[in-house]
């Protein structure tokens, strides 16, 4: 029996539809989309305008605004890096993953940025006013997790956004553990959307999106072969293309739009209040025990939870619960500032559930961290 | 019968075209231009209408599009 919660990593299982569409799209749709004429191609070039198109009317955005990429931190490096090579500042939020923290750090340790890092509060106006202090002449962007891997705090991005807004300056954000959980729209004032595929969408590994409203110029980093204006050694200058180089993930690409009919089926809300009761199930059963739980009653939270046995190793408490065929992730999650900002040496475990998790598989759960618990005290 | 052939940046470009044009009742078809322009491989579009109605429709719905290809393909 293996029963994932760690979902918050990938989504799995997937759904069916979006396994047979990717059977489905490896062995009919072999072209090249985008280059030539054949039917082949053209046949291949309608199915990932679908995905574009599908992925565009989910997020509130123009299908040639959607780029495709491979995950969120390939999204989040074309945007940072897009916006800031010609200098500048930039912020970070203080729960950051290293999807963004890195690639902000490298530019500056080359010397092409600076950045400075804003502390993430219980009181979401705090919050904000931590950004706001930040806020530079040559501030050009911020970028934040719309809600944290660690420990799946919301952050008040609408009011992030509005204060990019008042302050002329690019907001990105990083929409990993909340594409697919909350509702995400462009007109939410996001300037530039970066997130999986592979996790509340529902769709296959090295899928993600990058989404534009178009405020703001992302130069690319990356030149090749677009199938377009071939003839110009120059890289395309409008989107999609000048962000998408090369062969696409094409079956991948294919598949995620029946991730994306799936969540619109199931909708954003039912997922979330689904998770969000499994979690609550599980952090109620844990509550009174000395389990750790890492979540304030002031935040709010999408279906993330971190936690921690005091005295007992992360990792050796989720090697206990793989072998009682549970998958958590241990350790640190890419994110050391959210640690950092936790104040959790070690890191912690967390709980992440998904669609295809139900009450008895958190019960059973909780009852091997309870006994495992137990057995550490007497021993 | 009348058709207008309009260069397109990009094929994605082309392919909203398209959506926006059978959604309209016309017809539209996407094809290579690579020997038709001086910028190499590119795609353009085909619908049965006239020029003014094609571009009024493309900038009504804020779709980039390029050069009107001087001759019309036929059917």
């Amino acid at each position: 029996m293996t029963i994932n919660f760690d979902n918050a990593a990938t989504t799995f299982p997937k759904p069916l539809s979006v396994a047979q569409s990717l059977c489905d799209a490896i062995r009919r749709n072999g072209g090249n989309a985008g280059r030539g004429g054949h039917r082949l191609t053209m046949q291949t070039t309608e199915k990932v305008f679908d995905t574009r198109n599908a992925a565009a009317d989910f997020f509130g955005a123009q299908a040639e605004n959607t780029v495709f990429t491979l995950n969120c931190t390939h999204s989040l490096n074309l945007a940072i890096q897009g916006i800031m090579q010609d200098g500048g500042h930039i912020i970070i939020s203080g729960i950051e993953h290293n999807s963004a923290a890195r690639p902000v750090y490298a530019l500056a340790q080359k010397g092409v940025c600076t950045f400075s890092i804003a502390e993430v509060n219980d009181d979401d106006d705090q919050t904000v006013e931590n950004f706001r202090k930040l806020i530079k002449r040559s501030t050009k962007a911020i970028v934040c997790v719309i809600a944290g891997n660690v420990t799946g705090q919301i952050l008040p991005y609408k009011k992030i956004a509005a204060l990019c807004r008042e302050k002329g300056i690019c907001f990105i954000a990083d929409g990993a553990q909340a594409c697919g959980i909350l509702d995400i729209k462009m007109s939410d004032g996001i300037n530039i959307l970066c997130t999986s595929g592979h996790k509340g969408l529902y769709g296959p590994t090295g899928t993600g999106i990058l989404i534009s409203d178009g405020s703001f110029k992302i130069k690319p980093v990356m030149q090749g072969g677009t199938g377009s204006s071939s003839f110009d050694l120059k890289q395309p200058d409008f989107l999609p293309d000048s962000l998408e180089s090369g062969t696409l993930n094409t079956v991948g690409i294919i598949a995620l739009k029946s991730g994306i009919d799936f969540v619109q089926e199931k909708t954003s809300a039912a997922i979330y209040a689904h998770e969000e009761r499994l979690c609550s199930r599980f952090i109620k059963q844990l509550e009174n025990t000395g389990v750790i739980i890492y979540r304030n009653k002031k935040s709010s939270y999408v279906p993330v939870v971190s936690f921690n046995i005091p005295g007992v190793h992360p990792e050796q408490l989720a090697a206990v619960l793989d072998n009682g065929g549970f998958c958590l992730r241990a350790g640190f999650h890419c994110a050391p500032l959210a640690h950092h900002s936790l104040g959790t040496k070690e890191g912690t475990v967390r709980f992440s559930p998904s669609v295809f998790n139900n009450e008895k598989q958190v019960d059973n759960l909780v009852k091997i961290i309870k006994k495992y618990k137990k057995l550490k005290e007497n021993y | 019968m009348n058709e207008t052939a309009v260069m397109m940046p990009s094929v994605t470009h082309a392919m909203k075209a398209k959506k926006i044009f059978l959604s309209l009742g016309y017809k539209c078809l996407i094809k290579r231009a690579s020997g038709r322009s001086d910028k190499g491989c590119t795609h353009y579009i085909t619908v049965n209408a006239y020029p003014e109605t094609v571009i009024s429709i493309l900038e009504r719905n804020n779709i980039k599009y390029g050069e009107i290809l001087p001759e019309a393909v036929g059917t």
